[in-house]
């Protein structure tokens, strides 16, 4: 039982990192209909960036953390404003779906590759926020930071939850990804506000990056498989419900962590992608698609 | 007394494509207007040009405000709104949602609920959305989805309201109920440009005619071809 | 396909036979085909064995996998991210054929191909059901899949792989050897071109190309879609396999790096920055790609950021590469001198 409720602690401290890119790529999908591959990366920029200003600049860590979080929002506007402006709004060769994700693909690599260019190849660690040895609780260990992770998660999956479905502004969000004209119409600046949006879920997912990082070293390739798994996570609760999303990223952490305890250590990740994959597969109805999703043909 | 509408020398075109040449036109506030021509001919091009959902030359002055090409928010911040050709709804959101984001531009609400609450009235006008506003609009019938445009076309409490091809792939039943919701519209203040394929029943609800022939709106009187209908304006 | 030949004179219309052996053969493909291999063989053969020898003929196996891709992707849309996986199969397959139950050459790559037929089905018959967003996201969990897997499993040899693979046709030096896969490896590669533009230029590949513009459509005119997909999605798997035996045998080993995260998008990147439509195009790009990666240190430890930022550029302006880019050059210039012409006829009636 305890072993059981250790696996728990970690499965949901390690999932809620995959939540909070859910609850993101939800988010953004909903005002884009665009997935963000590089979220991951945002997370690797905040982690080993704050860890490098504490430990090698020696400066305090909540100006750390500010820095860094100011860096990942400029670097979100640079690439809204330098590449997805130029894709999306001028648009005149019609509504294309072009390759949902290719575009953060290739950012996920520019980032990855100039981080292996300043970080080098080291695992990092940030700071923790609320440090200390490890709480136990009725029998099982539990770490400060885990408790955080798991906290914001919940919280940011609700604030966005409720974002979108009791404000004007989340409303305006939805509507942007449903239908671009339409949007426009009515006097809504998609653009503005997709831009927003964007660097919000950078900033997040950086910000999560710092929180989590004390519990998971990361290292300048970490991003794509965990940004993956969020992207998965996010295509349950069929790229619309950030609070549903939230869960899902929740249940596959908790999934690897219980496969890597009553498994397999080192095939846990393995089986965890196998299964991934084989419950896509099996039912994409999951992913939201029906045969009429506009989804269902993606095209480049 | 400032008119409602100024187009001078709008122009339209997709590459190479010219689908409207050039295009002058003027409306005074409260006129009912209809903008016909045949199929292909310019109508939607001009209109969404004239509304700021594409790119133009020319110039366009609603109510003594000029308004930049392709820009929609400074066309609705001037009170000249759009009903698009095939409606554009958001289909995954409620009637409720769709109607109350027409007051998008004009609200500083940060909660929807109060949002819909100023602007709710508009749903008067369409008893039969009242028992839907919580459905998905995508699940809706096309007369219940074209009731709900207008609808969100008016919570933009608009001074000019642009209706483009409003009846496209309707029953009759339903284009003599939206024909009757237009007439009452007319009584108001509101100006209304109407483009519709079918001059004939436009001319019931407006007070003039506008034709565009290949690109061009060139303005001249035929009394000739529609007897009866005294200040129409009929171009070739 | 009937060629229809009038009778002089009479008026009536008798239809010749069916096309002999070289009509079929089709002029375009066979001599596209023929280019290659020539080119190819010279290149190599001058060359002798030398660095850059091997650097290109592990250029070539990457080309029978973009060449497959140019089919899979840039004309039938199927947005499957599976090819780095089962290049990994083909290598990995290879070299556990020769070295743990020391199979020889030829029969290592039959079994390959062979065995990526059977698992291409398989997987195919289940992830082809899917529509294409829910492809492209489990196809992107494969590479994931296996990197962890190879790197884990001792049988697999983890971080280091599996040396000792044997070249596609050994000679009595190492540098003849190289020469002689380097060959092996371009004809391979030239009847794959052959192949694939054969089948792009037939009733099967308009059928792919209906089907890549609108799916219900074509479904509509009588296109099979389930076994068109099922087809292609074997086709480009295959291709891949293949591409990953003889790269396996260029260099003489495998190791995990064939299929970390990277390895499918250093793919795409082979593919759509030259011009995902084109043979010749992703032909290229394999080779100067895979020169890059192994030329200054500089380049090969900075390659992804430059991949990511050309796979970005290629989507913003050009989505059919620079081939596409070209084209729309000289449609300029041709149309620059069309209304040239047009405007001096004017000026002289």
């Amino acid at each position: 039982m305890t072993k059981f409720l250790n696996l728990l602690a970690a499965g949901l401290t390690s999932g809620a990192i995959y939540a909070i890119f859910a609850a993101c790529v939800t988010l953004w999908y909903r005002v884009s209909n665009l997935l963000n591959f590089a979220v991951g990366d945002f997370a690797m920029i905040g982690a080993i960036g704050t860890a490098l200003l504490v430990q090698d600049q020696h400066l305090p860590f909540a100006v750390a953390v500010i820095i860094v979080l100011v860096a990942v929002a400029l670097i979100g506007w640079l690439f809204d404003v330098g590449v997805l402006h130029y894709a999306l709004d001028r648009s005149t060769r019609g509504a294309r779906v072009v390759a949902v994700f290719f575009y953060t693909f290739g950012l996920s690599l520019v980032l990855e590759g100039i981080a292996r260019a300043i970080f080098g190849t080291d695992v990092y660690a940030a700071p923790p926020i609320w440090g200390g040895p490890a709480s136990q609780v009725l029998d099982f260990h539990i770490q400060h930071a885990g408790v955080l992770t798991i906290a914001l998660a919940v919280i940011v999956g609700l604030a966005l939850w409720a974002y979108l479905r009791f404000t004007v502004s989340g409303k305006a969000v939805a509507a942007c990804g449903e239908s671009s004209l339409g949007a426009r119409i009515v006097g809504i600046s998609s653009g503005v506000l997709r831009r927003r949006i964007f660097i919000l879920t950078a900033v997040l997912a950086a910000l999560f990056g710092v929180v989590e990082s004390p519990v998971t070293g990361f290292v300048y390739n970490s991003g794509p498989s965990i940004s993956l798994i969020g992207v998965v996570a996010a295509g349950f609760a069929a790229y619309n419900k950030p609070g549903r999303a939230v869960l899902a990223g929740l249940g596959i952490g908790v999934i690897e962590a219980l496969l890597g305890g009553y498994v397999s250590t080192q095939y846990n990740d393995v089986i965890l992608y196998a299964a991934l994959f084989v419950i896509i597969i099996m039912r994409p109805e999951i992913l939201g698609l029906g045969a009429e999703s506009d989804l269902a043909g993606v095209t480049v | 007394m400032t008119s409602a509408l100024e187009v001078a020398g709008v122009s339209v075109s997709y590459g190479k494509f010219i689908a409207v040449e050039t295009a002058t036109l003027h409306m005074a506030p409260g006129e009912c207007v209809a903008l016909v021509g045949p199929n292909g001919h310019g109508k939607s091009s001009l209109v969404n040009a004239i509304a700021g959902t594409i790119k133009r030359g020319g110039q366009v002055t609603a109510f003594g405000k000029q308004i930049p090409a392709r820009s929609t928010k400074a066309a609705v911040a001037a009170g000249l709104v759009l009903v698009p050709e095939r409606r554009h709804l958001y289909p995954k959101l409620s009637v409720r949602d769709n109607i109350l984001l027409g007051g998008f531009s004009k609200t500083r609400r940060l909660r929807a609920s109060r949002a819909w609450d100023d602007v709710s009235d508009v749903v008067d006008m369409f008893p039969e959305l009242k028992k839907l506003l919580r459905q998905d609009a995508g699940t809706l019938s096309g007369g219940q989805q074209q009731m709900v445009a207008l609808a969100r076309g008016l919570a933009a409490r608009p001074r000019l309201l642009i209706l483009d091809e409003p009846c496209l792939g309707l029953a009759e039943a339903v284009t003599e109920r939206l024909y009757g919701w237009m007439e009452e519209i007319t009584r108001t203040d509101l100006a209304i440009l109407l483009v519709e394929e079918n001059p004939v029943r436009a001319l019931d609800v407006c007070d003039r005619m506008v034709r565009i022939y290949n690109g061009v709106i060139a303005e001249g009187v035929d009394e000739a071809a529609f007897p009866g209908h005294t200040g129409v304006e009929v171009t070739s | 396909m009937t060629a229809v030949r009038p009778e002089t004179g009479t008026g009536t219309v008798r239809p010749q036979a069916a096309w002999g052996w070289w009509q079929r053969l089709d002029a375009t493909s066979a001599s596209m085909a023929l280019g290659v291999a020539v080119v190819g063989i010279v290149a190599l053969v001058a060359l002798n064995g030398n660095y850059t020898g091997l650097v290109v003929t592990t250029g070539v196996g990457y080309a029978v996998v973009t060449v497959g891709m140019v089919a899979q992707i840039g004309y039938s849309h199927q947005l499957a991210f599976s090819q780095s996986v089962f290049m990994g199969l083909g290598a990995y397959g290879a070299a556990l054929l020769e070295t743990r139950y020391n199979q020889g050459v030829l029969v290592s790559m039959l079994a390959v191909i062979v065995g990526a037929v059977v698992v291409a089905y398989l997987i195919g018959a289940v992830v082809t059901r899917a529509p294409g967003l829910a492809l492209a996201l489990a196809t992107l969990l494969l590479p994931l899949f296996l990197y962890e897997l190879v790197t884990y499993s001792s049988y697999l040899g983890t971080f280091a792989g599996i040396s000792g693979v044997l070249p596609l046709w050994s000679g009595e030096t190492y540098a003849e050897g190289m020469v002689r896969t380097g060959v092996v490896a371009v004809i391979i590669l030239a009847v794959v071109v052959w192949l694939v533009m054969r089948i792009m230029r037939s009733g099967v590949g308009l059928q792919l190309m209906a089907l890549a513009a609108d799916e219900r459509l074509a479904e509509g005119m009588g296109v099979n879609l389930r076994k068109r997909r099922l087809g292609v999605f074997i086709f480009g798997s295959v291709l891949a396999a293949l591409g990953g035996a003889i790269v396996a045998s260029a260099q003489g080993i495998v190791t995990p790096d064939l299929v970390n995260e990277s390895a499918e998008v250093t793919l795409l990147i082979m593919v759509f920055v030259p011009g995902r439509r084109n043979v010749i195009a992703a032909i290229v790009g394999a080779i100067v790609i895979e020169w890059l990666s192994t030329s200054t240190e500089f380049i090969s430890t900075n390659l992804p950021t430059f991949e990511g930022a050309l796979l970005i550029l290629v989507l913003l302006i050009e989505p059919d590469g620079i081939v596409g880019l070209c084209q729309r050059g000289w449609e300029a210039v041709r149309r620059k001198r069309v209304e040239r012409a047009v405007a001096a006829k004017e000026e002289t009636a």
